[in-house]
């Protein structure tokens, strides 16, 4: 047998054995990719915000009228019946009793007091907060200055 | 090449060489073959969900036109062998109940998740999603508080 035969002979079995490596490895990639896929039906849960209506507030600061040059004014404070906070507060205000569209006096989000201004010179107003979560809102019990 | 004895030597190892090789080549895929019989073996079971309760909930609080919340999903793994999450998608219509009044509009919607989430042989993980949920403007007032279940298709791959 002449040397190029030898030659030609021994490139015939390498390019069987990387025949054979690259079908394994090929095998191998088949067995990784045949996991077991399974899909079954149930539930998955989720909850909506429990919002609470504040407790009525309080008032400190009150200036009902115009004297020494500032303008008439209260500071509003409440609680939250709640550890979960709404997203807003508003300070509402009106001059009648459970207007059903009153001002908004002030907005927070999670601090619980807010010096609002007042409509007039010792001019009655009815003050309440409300909880606010898009369009769900709760309004606390109205207090009268003034 | 001139040597007689050298041509021999090399002319069997060539003929022998290729010989073995194609026996060893058969036997890797006849064992290859068993691996594949071995993934017919196909008696996987079905992932199953159980109940979160509402009281599991301190986040990611749903309320109309807010931003998207959080989900939880309770899956029950039967198999001897663990199991990823792979897909978590919506099958059916959200409904609520416990809220503060009627709740039949949730406006409740199911964003598809791929959480990759492992699943112990036989036991169960409570997968949290963030942002998994969301809550449109159409939800009614007596949603306020309401636990919703939202009908999903898990599907879990071995290992």
């Amino acid at each position: 047998m002449s040397t190029p035969r030898v030659v030609f002979a021994a490139a015939m079995v390498a390019a069987a054995w990387t025949t054979v490596i690259t079908g394994l490895v090929a095998v191998g990639a088949a067995r990784a990719e045949a996991a077991w896929l399974k899909s079954g039906s149930g539930n998955a849960f989720a909850t909506a915000l429990p919002l609470k209506a504040p407790d009525t507030p309080t008032t400190s600061n009150l200036k009902c009228n115009r004297s020494g040059g500032t303008d008439p004014a209260v500071t509003v404070t409440w609680s939250y019946p709640s550890t979960i906070l709404p997203p807003k507060f508003e300070v509402l205000s009106s001059a009648t009793p459970n207007n059903a569209s009153p001002t908004i006096a002030a907005t927070t989000t999670t601090a619980m007091s807010a010096t609002i201004p007042l409509a007039g010179n010792n001019q009655a107003a009815y003050l309440s907060v409300r909880s606010v979560a898009g369009s769900w809102r709760l309004r606390s019990g109205e207090v009268r200055v003034c | 090449m001139k040597n007689p004895t050298l041509r021999r030597v090399l002319v069997v190892t060539t003929v022998v060489g290729a010989t073995l090789g194609g026996g060893i080549a058969v036997a890797a895929w006849t064992s290859s073959g068993s691996g594949a019989a071995n993934a017919k073996a196909g008696t996987a079971a079905a992932p199953t969900t159980g109940t979160v309760n509402a009281s599991a909930f301190t986040s990611g609080l749903l309320y109309p036109g807010g931003p998207a919340g959080d989900a939880k999903v309770l899956v029950n793994n039967p198999n001897p062998y663990p199991v990823k999450v792979t897909t978590i998608v919506a099958n059916g219509t959200p409904t609520g109940s416990g809220g503060t009044g009627t709740c039949t509009t949730t406006g409740v919607t199911w964003s598809s998740q791929s959480p990759n989430a492992s699943v112990p042989a036989g036991g169960n993980a409570t997968l949290t999603l963030a942002g998994a949920v969301s809550m449109s403007t159409a939800s009614e007032d007596g949603c306020q508080g309401a636990l919703f279940a939202i009908p999903v298709t898990v599907t879990v791959v071995s290992g």
